[in-house]
């Protein structure tokens, strides 16, 4: 049996052991960070940075997955967005979404660009594939319309199936819902327009919630659904 | 306080206003909580005045502040009851207190009222507040070692203590610079977060409970002491390296992902045998009245610790789960259920013991106690539970099925953050405050009607 002091030996120099193999290991990461898999730092991006730290943006947002998880994460947000969208949206974020609930940050024109920087440099960090693709991704089928990004952002395809990509249930395959109407429903613009801008108000009691649209993402749908014949 | 306290040290004491910090500072925690949660359900209510970013940086710090000073209460009422002298400095532990309650105020003040940080979740505080931060705890760490050094006893209760002590702050300081670029930035962070609560508290809260245990079931110690060097140690040796569960996607490495992944596995078997030594302990409990609270909070805080911590930190600790979950609510079920289970739920047992002999009497009344503990534990289960759901959701719809994210805040998540909200307001805040009044008003027990012995 071991003595207690062999106990507490094996306590010190295993943490000892484990602390030095710590540290290898992280001299050996910030060598790679700095060596490519971060962009290099400029001062505009060290300032954008430090404008998003001095305003908490990071308790609302993620960023890498960490952080408050009442906003979008930023990871990888210029991917989507270009500049002159993210310059106009932290400038006045009502003024390009009104509704919004991102308080105005109130920040000034030169933060607003370091700012836009900053997320453009975070956007090229390598970060072994951080967020995943949806599973559900969409893509598209040769000779047939192209989903708008509203059909998978709303949820669309969570219940139904377009092509034999989607889901089958519970909502009825769309694949030609432009040519075979669903169920007697009419299948003309205006009532597509109508349904989905509150399907329960015309088929009360109707699995199909009424989703939050805004006037280009239900235009575009209807569009692509018309189209599918 | 009454001079009729039933310490054996006068400098014992001094743990009653870190305990009455403490009290304050959890309610004002949970009320952050409740209006965070509200600002999901309406996202307008107090938009501009105090932002979500700010009551989120308030709930977090206001947790820290007040479990770091429940823990510095309850040692140092241990220490000198372990090592059976004064205290080194009673002057100076009050300059521990009131240092800390500084920077807790000044940081609190640059999010309420200046509307600005530094940044980093939990560790938000501007400067020059974390230099205040780490003087109190420098303070704090001096008078326990000067304790430590002039006593004759030394216990393995005592060093483990120690040791964890000095981890916490050696860990906190590396936190303090600031780096430019975000990943090593967040890298160094991990350590204070990770290093803390998966390796330094873990180690602080073995020792307090083992010395609950002492107190409470006679343990033996010798055998207790091998315990605990085994615990700890298998602690630090899986969590240290376990630390790589964070490195996954912040630009690290891909060589993290298996090294993370392979030692935070088995992070969850020291918390089993923590667990299953504590029970063994239980069972041998004195048979004449005991402190019921007490031992309710002991045995709740090793149940709450090995499910908030080892089940579910363990659910999303492989990288083939946390590609999907992280990021999403799932993650807020982890942090509420440990850091209530593990650390919350302890220094409340401290409190229970503690307090009560503060003020000369063996125990509280425990009908009062008695509906704090079961509010407590039945609130904050149900905020678990939609939190999990949130996540799963959220996780879901996010995720898996590429839906945009204020879609399902808006229309999935908020309903579930509602349930978090409305269990936190009606059943949890209630149990909190009954703490509180128990804390300020706790009479001997026999004054009060007797429980039914368990
Ligand atoms: C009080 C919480 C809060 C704070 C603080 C906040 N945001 Fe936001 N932000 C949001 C919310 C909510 C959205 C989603 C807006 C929407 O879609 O209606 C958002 C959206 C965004 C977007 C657009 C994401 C997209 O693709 O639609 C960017 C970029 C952004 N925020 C950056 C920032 C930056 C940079 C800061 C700090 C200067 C910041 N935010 C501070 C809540 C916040
Ligand atoms: C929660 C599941 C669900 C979601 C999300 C959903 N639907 Fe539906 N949808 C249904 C169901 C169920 C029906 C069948 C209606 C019925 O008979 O009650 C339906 C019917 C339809 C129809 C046929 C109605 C007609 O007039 O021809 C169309 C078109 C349609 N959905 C399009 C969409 C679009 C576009 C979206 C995304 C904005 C969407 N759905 C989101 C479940 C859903
Ligand atoms: C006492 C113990 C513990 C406490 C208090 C605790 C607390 C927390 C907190 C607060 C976070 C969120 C950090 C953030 O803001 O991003 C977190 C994350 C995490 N924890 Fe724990 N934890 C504990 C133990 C464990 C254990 C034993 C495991 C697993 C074996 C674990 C696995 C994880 C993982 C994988 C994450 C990352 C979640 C994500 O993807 O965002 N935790 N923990
Ligand atoms: C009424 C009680 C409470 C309510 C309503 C509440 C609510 C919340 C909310 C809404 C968040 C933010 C989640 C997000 O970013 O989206 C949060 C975060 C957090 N809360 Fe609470 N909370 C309460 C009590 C507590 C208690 C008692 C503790 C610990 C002892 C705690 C620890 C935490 C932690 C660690 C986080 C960060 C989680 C993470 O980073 O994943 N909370 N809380
Ligand atoms: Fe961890």
């Amino acid at each position: 049996m071991m003595t207690e002091k062999a106990w507490q030996r094996t306590l010190v120099w295993g943490t000892a052991v484990f602390m030095v193999l710590l540290l290898g290991m992280t001299v050996d990461s910030l060598r790679q960070i700095n060596a490519g898999r971060t962009p290099p730092v400029t001062e505009q991006v060290a300032h954008g940075k430090s404008v998003f730290q001095r305003k908490n943006c990071n308790d609302c947002h993620t960023m890498f997955g960490i952080g408050g998880y009442f906003a979008p994460d930023l990871t990888k947000v210029a991917d989507s967005r270009d500049a002159a969208w993210l310059k106009a949206f932290l400038t006045n974020p009502a003024a390009v979404k009104p509704g919004t609930t991102m308080p105005n940050q109130r920040l000034v024109a030169a933060d607003v660009l370091d700012l836009v920087a900053f997320l453009d440099w975070v956007r090229r960090i390598d970060t072994n594939g951080w967020p995943p693709q949806p599973l559900g991704s969409l893509g598209t089928t040769a000779g047939r319309p192209a989903p708008p990004g509203a059909f998978q952002a709303k949820g669309c395809s969570g219940c139904h199936m377009i092509d034999g990509r989607g889901a089958g249930a519970p909502g009825p395959n769309l694949s030609h819902i432009g040519s075979t109407p669903y169920d007697g429903l009419a299948n003309t613009p205006e009532f597509l327009a109508r349904w989905l801008a509150d399907p329960p108000a015309i088929k009360p009691g109707t699995l199909m919630p009424k989703l939050p649209l805004s006037p280009a993402e239900l235009d575009s749908l209807v569009r692509y659904l018309v189209a599918l014949r | 306080m009454t001079p009729h306290s039933s310490v054996t040290h006068r400098s014992q004491l001094v743990a009653h206003p870190f305990f009455f910090a403490a009290a304050i500072l959890f309610v004002l925690q949970v009320v952050f909580g409740l209006i965070i949660a509200a600002q999901f359900v309406w996202p307008t209510f107090l938009m501009d005045t105090l932002p979500f970013n700010f009551g989120r940086a308030s709930h977090l710090n206001l947790m820290t502040f007040w479990l770091l000073l429940g823990i510095m209460g309850a040692s140092y009422y241990l220490v000198a009851d372990e090592t059976d002298t004064e205290i080194f400095s009673v002057p100076l532990a009050w300059a521990n207190l009131v240092v800390l309650l500084t920077a807790c105020a000044g940081a609190l003040s640059a999010y309420w009222f200046g509307h600005f940080a530094r940044g980093k979740p939990f560790t938000e505080a501007p400067m020059p507040w974390p230099l205040l931060i780490a003087l109190g705890v420098v303070l704090f760490l001096i008078n326990i070692f000067v304790t430590l050094f002039r006593a004759k006893r030394r216990s393995a209760i005592t060093f483990t203590l120690a040791f964890g002590m000095v981890g916490l702050a050696l860990v906190y300081l590396l936190s303090l610079p600031i780096h430019r670029n975000l990943t090593v930035d967040y890298y160094w962070w991990w350590w204070i977060i990770h290093l803390w609560v998966e390796g330094t508290w873990e180690i602080i809260a073995a020792a307090i409970m083992a010395w609950l245990l002492v107190k409470l079931a006679d343990a033996d110690r010798s055998r207790l002491a091998k315990w605990l060097y085994a615990e700890v140690a298998l602690v630090l040796f899986t969590g240290i390296i376990g630390i790589g569960h964070h490195y996954y996607w912040i630009g690290t490495p891909r060589y993290w992902l298996l090294w993370g992944a392979l030692f935070s596995a088995f992070e969850p078997v020291p918390i089993v045998l923590m667990v299953w030594d504590t029970f063994a302990h239980m069972k041998r409990r004195h048979p004449e009245p005991v402190n019921n609270v007490t031992w309710y909070w002991l045995g709740g805080s090793a149940v709450g610790h090995v499910v908030g911590a080892g089940v579910w930190g363990f659910a999303m600790t492989l990288p083939q789960v946390n590609k999907w979950t992280h990021g999403t609510q799932v993650t807020a079920s982890h942090g509420h259920f440990a850091f209530f289970g593990a650390f919350a739920m302890l220094v409340i047992a401290a409190v229970y013991y503690v307090v009560p002999r503060l003020r000369g009497m063996e125990r509280f009344g425990q009908q009062r106690a008695m509906w704090s503990f079961w509010l407590m534990c039945i609130g904050m289960l149900a905020m678990v539970t939609a939190f999990t759901i949130a996540g799963v959701v959220q996780t879901y719809l996010v995720r898996l099925l590429g839906m945009d994210f204020i879609t399902v805040r808006t229309q999935y998540v908020s309903f579930w953050i509602f349930w978090v909200w409305a269990a936190g307001l009606v059943v949890f805040l209630p149990g909190v405050l009954l703490f509180l009044w128990d804390f300020l008003a706790g009479k001997p027990a026999d004054q009060a009607p007797a429980l039914t012995p368990a």
